[in-house]
């Protein structure tokens, strides 16, 4: 849960006191040091579920459409603002305070919303697809601004919450820790989403087309296939992912401005350690980036970007292809 | 006449001139009408030096840097130290301390990142940037944090402006960067026109070729860091002294996002295209920020200019000169 990094308004203070409280068991440090691993691993897995569901949309779309869409983070943190600024408050007033509506319902109406948002970009990232570099580069970068004041002009520039689902799902208290509920709950959502889109990608007849065009999207076309069609679904499926990251992450954090850069930078380091447009490659770096960040939040907190950079670089420069084996898909 | 208007709208160093001495002279005037508009006018030629190391960086050497405001922080916080830890107000010793600390900054960076083109080095930039940023607000007991550093008026040559008022004040400001920009624009055009802008050139067009007729492209690339973050220090220096005040801000994301979107209005790969785009978008700017959405506006402008007119209003100028000339052509 320690995603939110660099807040711009205390947040960052806000998460250190929690985790000083959830990791410092006062004097019994030699006492609970297989607790304190466990802990750690857990929370490396939650950190890991986030940056999944962001950089396999961020490959996906390089994977098929050969665009590095730097404005896909701004669909994960269009994700939390929905719920975090509109949804959650829609929904307590329907159902109430019972927890299970309100664990599943707003991933999946963010997802919606942006999946539904992505629509009215889509011919840009038609028209991009195909320039050059710098081309796709500008507009997307042109699309990350418009989006943080897309967010700022409709939920205004105070960070906010969401945290009812958090709070209702309370917390396993094992030994001197806490660990809450809802994050195994992201966790174990995060598990069965790339569970399922490993059987779209690869079981099913679209998934076969969404990679053939991928590899050769010429040949496709030649083959028959309907390209615009595919990648239509190709965008909506990835700002899908996005959307349901937003919608299971907000509740355990909080919405802000500026969040989308700081994702950015994040799957960015995601995508290159596990190699641009594979999705194996997004599992492997998502894991190994969160467990990067859990040990550097824990003993340096101010050089985490840092030394994630630093191992990036180190890989970049040993691997150019990524962890992810270098193969596609 | 023809060919002498078609040149003063396309690459010559005499127009650059000729541009800076027309603002230079029309400053007073526009001062005495309305002091906020001088200062906007103080902003613009303040910035042309970050602007120019930008274009050589993505327009002559088609690297796309996302995290210019690296080096504007590196210029600014070498000013915030240097006063705070040295008691040092002089200008030009926070000039030499930018240039000094930025070549040592893009000493370490550049020989890693050059190595990537694209969008790894688009990329790479905007996360270092981010990380020097957030070392500026976390370590708030060396930089101050958010609060940042005060530094007082500069001094030049020794020469304390303390006393004077506001105004006189801000008219030595302007015309001494002015002065300097003179003498920037002149060495950027240099190292452009010379054999080695043309390498620069050659690798920004098909890198592929350079390196079969032997250019050294490593090297040819790092050169170019070290000169686009010089230059975007010194834009550090002086906006701080601007100011008075070093915050992190000019070491953020958005700051970046100001200079490419500059360059680009003004016309990247051109040369005049930057010093035009500095007083262009100033000028937008001090319209639009009272409209706060004004990075959604700038949003959009970059696509627009990606899309509709990539040559920025410099092309612009030169396509409306060609299409006049031909007209009157037809018409005698």
């Amino acid at each position: 849960m320690h995603i939110a990094g660099l807040g711009k308004h205390g947040e960052k203070a806000w998460y250190q006191y929690k985790l000083i409280r959830v990791y410092n068991p006062r004097e019994t440090i030699d006492m609970l040091e297989i607790m304190d691993l466990l802990v750690r691993i857990y929370n490396i897995f939650f950190g890991a579920s986030v940056l999944f569901l962001i950089a396999v949309g961020l490959n996906i779309i390089y994977g098929v459409m050969k665009i590095v869409n730097l404005a896909h983070p701004a669909f994960f943190v269009l994700g939390c603002y929905t719920i975090a600024g509109t949804g959650m408050g829609v929904m307590i007033n329907i159902f109430g305070s019972s927890i299970i509506p309100l664990l599943i319902t707003p991933p999946l109406l963010a997802a919606f919303v942006v999946a539904v948002s992505s629509l009215l970009i889509f011919p840009l990232f038609l028209f991009i697809s195909g320039k050059g570099d710098e081309v796709q580069l500008l507009i997307t970068y042109g699309l990350l601004l418009i989006f943080e004041d897309i967010f700022r002009l409709i939920w205004g520039s105070e960070p906010l919450r969401a945290s009812q689902p958090f709070e209702l799902a309370g917390s396993l208290s094992i030994g001197e820790y806490l660990i809450p509920v809802y994050n195994i709950y992201v966790i174990i959502s995060a598990l069965v989403i790339a569970l399922i889109l490993w059987i779209f990608l690869f079981k099913s007849k679209s998934g076969l087309l969404l990679r053939a065009s991928s590899m050769d999207i010429e040949m496709a076309a030649a083959l028959g296939a309907n390209v615009k069609k595919v990648l239509l679904l190709t965008v909506l499926i990835a700002s899908f992912l996005a959307g349901l990251g937003g919608g299971l992450f907000i509740p355990s954090a909080s919405a802000m401005l500026g969040m989308s850069v700081e994702f950015l930078v994040l799957a960015f380091v995601v995508v290159v350690i596990g190699g641009l447009g594979s999705f194996l490659g997004s599992l492997v770096g998502a894991f190994i980036v969160s467990v990067l960040r859990t040990i550097t939040l824990i003993l340096f907190p101010e050089l985490e970007l840092a030394l994630i950079y630093i191992v990036a670089i180190i890989i970049l420069t040993l691997k150019p292809e990524g962890l992810g084996g270098g193969k596609k898909w | 006449m023809v060919e002498r208007l078609k040149r003063f709208f396309g690459d010559d160093i005499k127009t650059n001139f000729i541009f800076l001495t027309i603002i230079a002279i029309l400053y007073p005037i526009i001062y005495v009408f309305s002091p906020g508009w001088g200062v906007v006018l103080g902003h613009g030629v303040t910035w042309i030096s970050a602007l120019l190391g930008f274009n050589l960086l993505f327009g002559y050497t088609g690297l796309l840097s996302f995290g210019h405001a690296l080096f504007l922080g590196v210029g600014a916080y070498t000013v915030g130290f240097m006063y705070k830890y040295l008691g040092i107000n002089n200008i030009e010793l926070h000039l030499l301390g930018g240039i000094l600390s930025s070549t040592v900054v893009a000493l370490i960076i550049g020989p890693i990142v050059v190595r990537y083109t694209r969008i790894f080095f688009a990329i790479f930039m905007l996360a270092i940037a981010q990380i020097l940023w957030s070392l500026y607000y976390k370590f708030y007991w060396v930089t101050g944090g958010t609060d940042g550093i005060k530094i007082p008026r500069f001094s030049i040559l020794g020469i304390s402006l303390e006393k004077l008022d506001f105004a006189t004040y801000h008219h030595v400001y302007f015309y001494f960067v002015t002065g300097l920009t003179f003498i920037l624009v002149y060495i950027m055009w240099r190292i452009i026109n010379s054999p080695f802008g043309l390498t620069l050139k050659s690798i920004r067009d098909n890198e592929t070729r350079a390196r079969f007729i032997g250019v050294d492209i490593y090297r040819a690339r790092l050169y170019a860091f070290i000169i686009s973050a010089i230059y975007a220090s010194i834009t550090g220096v002086l906006a701080v002294n601007h100011h008075r005040l070093v915050t992190p801000d000019i070491a953020y994301w958005t700051t970046s996002g100001k200079v490419v979107f500059a360059t680009l209005l003004g016309g990247a790969r051109i040369f005049i295209g930057p010093i035009v785009g500095s007083f262009v978008f100033h000028i937008i700017e001090s319209f639009a920020m009272k409209f706060i959405y004004w990075q959604m506006v700038m949003g959009i402008l970059i696509i627009a200019i990606v899309i509709l007119m990539p040559g920025g209003i410099a092309h612009l100028a030169r396509t409306l000169v060609d299409v006049v000339v031909s007209h009157r052509r037809r018409g005698g």
